[in-house]
């Protein structure tokens, strides 16, 4: 066994400008942080949060609100960077055979977790992407497709529901369809409260229920084998121009 | 006014009309008859170098659209000979457009396959409509813009310097030119062909700005096969981007 973890890092990637305010929530949950350091194995977490100044608080107070970091002071770097290492107890069972006797040691080790909070990087996929075991990313075509031509990577894709131009969905599930990537729909309160959701079931349970479901979805998807996309042809368009010259 | 005077006005105007709709169907692309079927085996590739050079201009809507267009733009692979300067058009104040299209053709120049073209031309028309315009100003802006696109293309029409070939994927700032383009076709100062490409994220309709231009382009490719199903005239031949 190495002591030495090897370098296993995901990218949460949510678009340049818009604040997506419920990925962050998600990323940034206690829960979530342990599940990904402590089970997954995961050493380093990128957030690119984009460049609105809401999102940088709400990077701030959420960084606050985990327990390894609240008696600790946030510092952004100018570039709106700020970086993060947390520790996680990890209980590991190891059963040791002997001739007579069998005893089952739990050692107590601990897992470390680097979190990178970025604005955003005009060199994503070189410097972050392709360099991801797992991408979480907001459903904008732009991230798909970086995330799905680079080979290797595996693709979570998250739905904005505030935002009005829902062509989201789509086309997360027509990529879900071709078998390149899985997508989540997130419990949003905002929206949901007002509708009367799932027969009078409460809120919180709802909420609850959808981010376990999130939870049990990112360990499917990091333990997945996903399709290949086809090359894009793109260079179709100068054979149309060229049959249309005669 | 007597019968005769009466018949020949009448002619006249007929006349014209009839001249008009003939006009129309002549320009019209639905109505002329070019083969829409590709080769896509490129066996014929000496065909290729024997054609004339073309002109082309490019809609560099904004961000996605600019995204979309940047990634098939790279996958071009020199076997269109370009006539002078590749043109872009960008809405004015998209300082992102600019900036990612700069560093594209810096790129791009230093790649052997697209050497042709060192110049480029950028044409800035006013953006049709900001962020949380209000109705009456979106008006006004919309018809400002249309009215400063159309007289930027009809000044290229009289040195007859139009493109061959306009490239677009959206959004609504195509409109305009697209409408300038296949008007100054109609009265014989252009002749530029257009090509429009619909949005990786319309995978079951078609954008507005599709349907709206879709009767007047020459070729229609989407990027979906239900799409291709669904319209006519429609093509797919896979992903593009």
């Amino acid at each position: 066994m190495s002591q030495k973890q090897q370098r296993k890092q995901l990218l949460v990637t949510t678009g340049a400008t818009v604040t997506f305010t419920k990925l962050i929530e998600l990323i940034l949950h206690p829960t979530f942080l342990q599940l990904i350091s402590s089970k997954l194995q995961y050493t380093h977490l990128v957030i690119q949060y984009g460049t609105s100044s809401d999102s940088q608080q709400l990077v701030e107070k959420l960084l606050s609100q985990i327990p390894q970091i609240s008696n600790k002071k946030i510092s952004f770097k100018p570039d709106g960077a700020t970086t993060q290492t947390l520790t996680f107890p990890v209980t590991t069972t190891t059963t040791t055979k002997t001739s007579q006797t069998k005893s089952t040691s739990q050692q107590s080790t601990q897992s470390r977790l680097e979190i990178k909070c970025i604005l955003f990087d005009t060199n994503l996929v070189a410097n972050y992407t392709s360099k991801s075991h797992l991408v979480i990313s907001h459903a904008g075509t732009g991230s798909i497709l970086d995330t799905l031509r680079c080979p290797g990577v595996r693709l979570l894709v998250v739905i904005n529901s505030k935002l009005l131009d829902n062509h989201q969905l789509d086309i997360a599930e027509a990529f879900a369809n071709m078998g390149v990537l899985k997508f989540h729909v997130p419990f949003d309160d905002d929206i949901e409260k007002k509708i009367d959701w799932q027969g009078g079931k409460k809120v919180d349970d709802v909420e609850r229920e959808s981010f376990s479901d999130f939870l049990k979805l990112v360990e499917d998807v990091d333990d997945c084998e996903f399709k290949k996309i086809e090359p894009a042809k793109g260079s179709v368009i100068e054979d149309v121009i060229l049959s249309e010259c005669n | 006014m007597d019968e005769i005077t009466f018949t020949l006005y009448t002619s006249v105007a007929l006349i014209f009309l009839s001249a008009l709709v003939l006009r129309l169907i002549i320009v019209f692309p639905a109505t002329s008859k070019s083969q829409r079927e590709l080769k896509l085996n490129q066996n014929e590739q000496t065909k290729t170098s024997s054609l004339n050079p073309v002109k082309l201009l490019v809609l560099l809507g904004s961000g996605g659209h600019t995204g979309e267009m940047i990634r098939i733009l790279s996958q071009f692979q020199g076997k269109l000979p370009l006539y002078g300067p590749r043109q872009y058009i960008i809405s004015s104040g998209d300082s992102t457009s600019l900036l990612k299209i700069t560093e594209f053709e810096k790129a791009s120049s230093n790649n052997k396959k697209q050497k042709q073209n060192p110049q480029k031309q950028y044409m800035m028309i006013p953006r049709a409509r900001g962020i949380g315009d209000g109705k009456s100003v979106a008006l006004y802006k919309t018809i400002h813009s249309f009215a400063i696109t159309f007289q930027k293309l009809f000044q290229k029409g009289l040195h007859g310097d139009l493109p061959d070939f306009f490239l677009c994927n959206g959004p609504g700032t195509a409109i305009p030119i697209a409408y300038s383009l296949f008007f100054l076709k109609f009265i014989g100062l252009g002749h530029t062909k257009i090509i429009y490409v619909e949005s990786l994220a319309r995978v079951n309709k078609l954008s507005l700005t599709g349907l709206l231009i879709l009767p007047i382009t020459d070729r229609f490719l989407v990027q979906w096969p239900q799409l291709a199903k669904q319209y006519r005239r429609c093509e797919y031949y896979g992903m593009l981007v």
